[in-house]
């Protein structure tokens, strides 16, 4: 597959939630496109609808209450969003797969480690009895887990928390799927698990050309391996652009709080910078951008109180939403999501 | 990286969108408040305990106004097992085997229930409360010697338990209190109900316990009791009004069935259950008025119940608390 | 993982013992007597003491190291020795004077603690009823009027009659009775009737109520009051009875509440699901009562012969029915909570996110979680079946475990009550201790502590 390549393109997803207290539009407008081989990193706070975004593709959002309204979700020409449940079962695991955050409690407590990856096999793969066992030790092996085949008979509760989420990567990867959903997956784990975890993913990437959709809201998680970089906020993306241009120079006057914010080695403040206020709640979203309440810029202006910003191009490659930004008045509205960017970290490293 | 040029004043903001602090209990409260279905079966359960404490009044008036007849003297043979009829408003749900309207008899044995459902879980709650919060916090021994007393007493099934406690109460008179009546039921009824409640908050103590809370009121020098007085007990608080509501229920069940087995409340005394063993017969003779009376009564106070009591924990369960 | 059942098991053990203590407070001493419910509340002292001691029930709660008034006959006759009253005074009786022990010449009176010569003579007789009202100034007078007296009829055929009017202590009494000027015997001079109080023996101590109702309840030995039968041989009569009836209404209310549990959790949301849940609701909050009346009026419209009694084995299945269906209700909803929690866990999303159907996901994955809860609740169910349901039993004409209960209750047949009671508790403390153990084998993560 070449670079240039679109494995997965989201556009313009509206995903609603219907409740007693009245309609939370977690997703309402997302647009986005990741790459073969690429890794798209997903950032945000908690409560922007970055994990929404990646059920609705996966399309295991809770129907009651929520529900995909609009757009549409294509996997490498496949339209997901028209897809009957039992062609979006072969989908689930077999050409997308997701892992979550929690290792412990995603697992079954019951089943054995090798019990469970041997179901996503046999789900997806006609095989033999010994050869499905044979491969589901082998994935475990790939991920780094030392003696696999005892690691095979265990239950989850046995294996310490990093080897918990390997085993949940050696079960998404065991049939060979085209993207790789990641949900936060190093939230709870220590930072030299972490680390670990995230140099295996990069390396099933490089062996095995998978494409990983990573969601999280750690920073220094998006510039250690992301390629491209969406920012969401409150529903809807507020800058998007590779990594490089993002840390390099953000526009959107959210990212460059989120940056702002970050202690840097060496540095010394008295005072760490926060954004004010709080991340505003999907059932009372505030009127125009969402933003403009906590924005140093845009607080008192008139058009950012009543207008909401779409996603414009303002440089190449570099989508902003927010007026006040240099170079929206003149950029045009295109799709972010009509092609992937084409970035990847290793050929244009810093 | 290079910082943009916009940098926010370092002013502290005003909060621009601080929603206020909902307490567990405001967050309760409201949705408990929101719910129809919930504010219904209060509004019935607010109906049958007008409905008793006016039974109280009526029996005090009637013993001061020959005029008005008291339970024993609305005796009236000519009146006997009368079917359901319009002519004469007391008879409108008929008459039992002495005569006796099944109106009156049905509404003054709610009196009964809810008295013997309120004291004996007034006792009862907090005794549990208390207990389990005790054998939670302290643990060991004391732990040890908690569970032994409810788990004996939880091993003997309930009904059987109550019948036992009936029978050895029938000549018991400790301290001058006559445990042989009503009393006994109370006390018989509210030994049976703190062990639920005493379970639960163990459970939740230990928890509790464990938190990062206690342990910085531990670190301070804190002693034991006010600990448990100041941040144990308001925590399990709504456990035990939980206990509460399903302990009524179930204390009303018990004592409908103990005044059926004849070992509830005293001869004579109008009751749900005494209702229902005086008629069990009278249904093959095609006299049903006095035992549907009697159940309906009792469905409706228990169906309230229930669904308020399921309502009220779905109120509290934090788990659906929205953010 | 053996620790771990040693002490469940010392656990387990100590229950027990706790459960022996409470029937025994509750039996034996919060109950009080139940001698006038098995002779007549109008039988004299006399017969009724007589009565305990046959029973057991005059002995000492806790240890016997108490003392009784002995009147030990020292003539060689061929009858026994006999105290009875010389007139109508009520003193001779209530010293209730029985044979006991050694030989039928020997008449012991209660066990009192720490009887000596000064105990005033009010310990050796029974509490006065409180239902009497004080007597009044006439009645005092009059009774200090009476004479008091009490013939001892020896086995030798002689007698003598003693006053023991006006008597204040033991000591007294003792001294009037050896000091009668008949109670001698010429030749020897050594009285004939002895009064003296009876020593502590060591190996009496634990011949006290506490120790025999432990031991009757360890060992099951037990006989009715009233039947004179053994408990166990009561027990292995009326059990199948009680089981016929409770293990096919427990089985069938078992499977039914799962599959409609499991078919309302499946179509979650949807009115099928609010129908389930209405109707479980409702059914959980109509008396249990209503359920065996109606529900027996019903069968008798139809077919009476079968709405009573056990004659017909085919009757026993109106009262099956009757109990499964009034506690379909709660197990409905007990059910759908459990299964309908598990559903909401991580790992149901991540098996769906491997691409597992919905089906498989409930079947295969929820249920096995969902076992633990719903086979904790059915094992703990198992200790009652044996103890049938009381009220169905008795209403049903079924002489099963529940039947019996109630009727010794209104017999006061206390042995086979306590025996019952002790029984339930045994069965429902090594239902618990069997549920944990269980627990080790279904959930790998107790297994490996």
């Amino acid at each position: 597959m070449s670079e240039e390549a679109t494995i997965l393109t989201v556009r313009d997803l509206r995903t609603h939630f219907f409740t007693e207290d009245g309609v939370a539009k977690a997703v309402d407008g997302v647009s986005f496109a990741v790459g073969a081989r690429q890794t798209f990193g997903l950032v945000g706070e908690s409560g922007c609808g970055k994990s929404v975004t990646a059920l609705s593709i996966m399309r295991l959002v809770a129907d009651p209450p929520g529900r995909i309204v609009g757009g549409q979700i294509v996997l490498d020409g496949e339209p997901l969003t028209a897809m009957s449940e039992r062609q979006m079962r072969g989908v689930r695991g077999g050409r997308v797969a997701m892992i979550f955050q929690e290792p412990m409690t995603s697992l079954n407590p019951v089943f054995t480690v090798g019990n469970q990856i041997l179901e996503a096999i046999n789900l997806h793969r006609r095989l033999p009895r010994r050869r499905a066992r044979d491969l589901a030790v082998d994935m475990l092996a790939q991920v780094g887990i030392p003696d696999p085949a005892q690691r095979y008979k265990e239950f989850p509760h046995q294996l310490s928390g990093g080897m918990r989420q390997r085993a949940m990567i050696a079960m998404a990867i065991s049939c060979d799927p085209e993207l790789l959903i990641a949900d936060e997956p190093t939230t709870a784990l220590d930072v030299t698990i972490q680390a670990q975890i995230l140099e295996l993913l990069g390396k099933l990437q490089a062996e095995r050309g998978l494409s990983i959709l990573l969601i999280t809201h750690d920073l220094a998680v998006v510039a250690e391996t992301a390629d491209v970089v969406g920012v969401m906020y409150a529903s809807k993306i507020a800058e998007l652009a590779d990594v490089e241009t993002l840390f390099g120079e953000p526009r959107h006057p959210y990212t460059q709080g989120l940056f702002r914010s970050l202690p840097r080695l060496g540095e010394r403040k008295p005072r760490l910078e926060t954004i004010p206020g709080n991340v505003p709640d999907p059932l009372a979203f505030p009127t125009g951008c969402k933003f403009h309440p906590r924005c140093p810029v845009g607080r008192d202006l008139q058009r950012c109180r009543t207008s909401e910003p779409q996603l414009r191009e303002v440089a190449p490659r570099h989508w902003v939403a927010c007026w006040e930004c240099p170079g929206y008045e003149q950029a045009e509205a295109t799709d972010p999501s009509a092609k992937a960017i084409p970035y990847r970290r290793g050929s244009n490293d810093r | 990286m290079k910082a943009d040029a916009t940098t926010g004043s370092r002013q502290p903001q005003p909060a621009t969108d601080a929603a206020p602090g909902r307490s567990l209990w405001a967050d309760a409260r409201r949705r408990l408040f929101r719910d129809a279905s919930a504010m219904i079966c209060l509004g019935v359960i607010v109906l049958y305990a007008w409905i008793a404490l006016g039974g109280v009044a009526y029996e005090q008036i009637a013993k001061r106004h020959p005029a008005i007849p008291t339970y024993e003297q609305m005796e009236d043979p000519g009146q006997k097992d009368r079917p359901p009829s319009l002519s004469n408003w007391k008879h409108v749900l008929g008459t039992d085997w002495y005569g006796k309207p099944i109106l009156a008899k049905t509404l003054l044995s709610v009196k009964v229930s809810m008295s013997v459902g309120l004291i004996a879980n007034i006792i009862a709650v907090p005794l549990g409360m208390i207990l389990g919060a005790i054998a939670g916090y302290y643990g060991r021994r004391i732990d040890a010697l908690i569970v032994w007393l409810f788990s004996t007493l939880a091993s003997i099934p309930g009904l059987v338990l109550l019948i036992a406690l009936k029978y050895a109460f029938n000549e018991f008179k400790p301290l001058g209190l006559d445990l042989s009546g009503i009393h006994g039921l109370y006390v018989a009824l509210g030994a049976i109900s703190w062990i639920g409640t005493c379970r639960l908050v163990r459970a939740e103590t230990m928890k509790i316990r464990e938190l990062d809370y206690v342990l910085a009121a531990r670190a301070t020098g804190t002693n034991s009791f006010v600990i448990l007085l100041r941040h144990v007990i308001p925590n399990v608080l709504h456990l035990g009004i939980i206990s509460f509501s399903l302990g009524l229920v179930s204390a009303i069940k018990a004592e409908v069935i103990l005044s059926y087995l004849g070992l509830g409340v005293p001869v004579g005394t109008p009751s749900w259950g005494s209702m229902i063993n005086a008629a069990r017969s009278n249904l093959y003779m095609g006299k049903y008025w006095e035992l549907t009376a009697a159940v309906v009564a009792m469905f409706f106070l228990v169906l309230a119940l229930n669904i308020f009591g399921d309502r009220l924990r779905d109120a509290f369960d934090p788990k659906l608390r929205t953010a | 993982m053996l620790s771990y059942v040693g002490r469940r098991l010392a656990q387990s053990a100590l229950t027990v013992l706790g459960v022996m203590i409470l029937t025994f407070l509750l039996f034996r001493v919060i109950a009080g007597d139940i001698a006038s419910a098995h002779v007549g509340e109008k039988a004299s002292e006399q017969i009724k003491a007589d009565w305990r001691e046959r029973h057991g029930y005059d002995r000492p709660l806790l240890l016997n190291v108490h003392r009784r008034l002995m009147l030990v006959d020292n003539t060689s006759g061929g009858s026994y020795l006999r105290v009875e009253d010389g007139d109508d005074s009520v003193m001779t009786g209530d010293l209730a004077l029985i044979p006991s022990g050694g030989g039928l010449r020997v008449r012991a009176g209660r066990y009192v603690f720490a009887l000596k010569r000064n105990t005033p003579i009010a310990k050796l007789m029974p509490p006065p009823p409180k239902k009497k009202r004080r007597p009044t100034k006439a009645q005092v007078e009059a009774e200090k009027k009476r004479p008091a007296v009490m013939v001892l009829k020896l086995s030798n055929g002689g007698s003598f009659s003693v006053d023991i009017k006006g008597v204040q202590t033991c000591g007294e009494l003792m001294d009037r009775i050896n000091g009668h000027e008949k109670n001698s015997d010429p030749q020897s001079g050594k009285l004939l009737v002895e009064a003296k109080i009876s020593g502590l023996k060591l190996g009496r101590v634990l011949d006290s109520q506490f120790v025999d109702h432990l031991w009757k309840s360890a060992s099951f030995q037990a006989s009715s009051l009233v039947h004179k039968e053994k408990l166990t041989s009561i027990i292995w009569q009326r059990a199948p009875k009680s089981l016929a009836l409770t293990v096919p209404a427990m089985a069938l209310g078992w499977a039914l509440g799962l599959i409609v549990s499991a078919v309302v959790a499946y179509y979650r949301g949807t009115l099928i699901d609010h129908l389930g849940v209405f109707l479980s609701v409702l059914g959980m909050c109509v008396p249990f009562l209503a359920y065996m009346i109606y529900g027996q009026w019903l069968m008798f419209a139809i077919a009476p012969k079968h709405a009573y009694g056990l004659e017909d084995r085919a009757n026993i299945y109106v009262p099956i029915l009757i109990m499964t269906i009034a506690g379909l209700g709660a197990s409905v909803r007990f059910y759908r909570t459990v299964i309908l929690d598990e559903t909401t866990r991580d790992y149901v999303r991540t098996a769906r996110a491997k691409g597992l159907p919905l089906a498989a996901v409930l079947f295969k994955h929820v249920l096995k979680n969902c076992m633990l809860p719903i086979l904790t609740n059915l094992v703990m169910a198992i200790p009652f079946l044996i103890m049938g349901s009381l009220l169905v039993e008795t209403y049903f004409g079924i002489p099963g475990l529940g039947d019996l209960m109630i009727s010794s209750i209104t017999a006061r047949d206390e042995p086979i009550l306590s025996g019952m009671v002790f029984l339930t508790a045994l069965i429902y403390t090594c239902g618990v201790l069997v549920t944990d153990l269980s627990y080790a084998v279904f959930d790998p993560r107790v297994r490996l502590r």
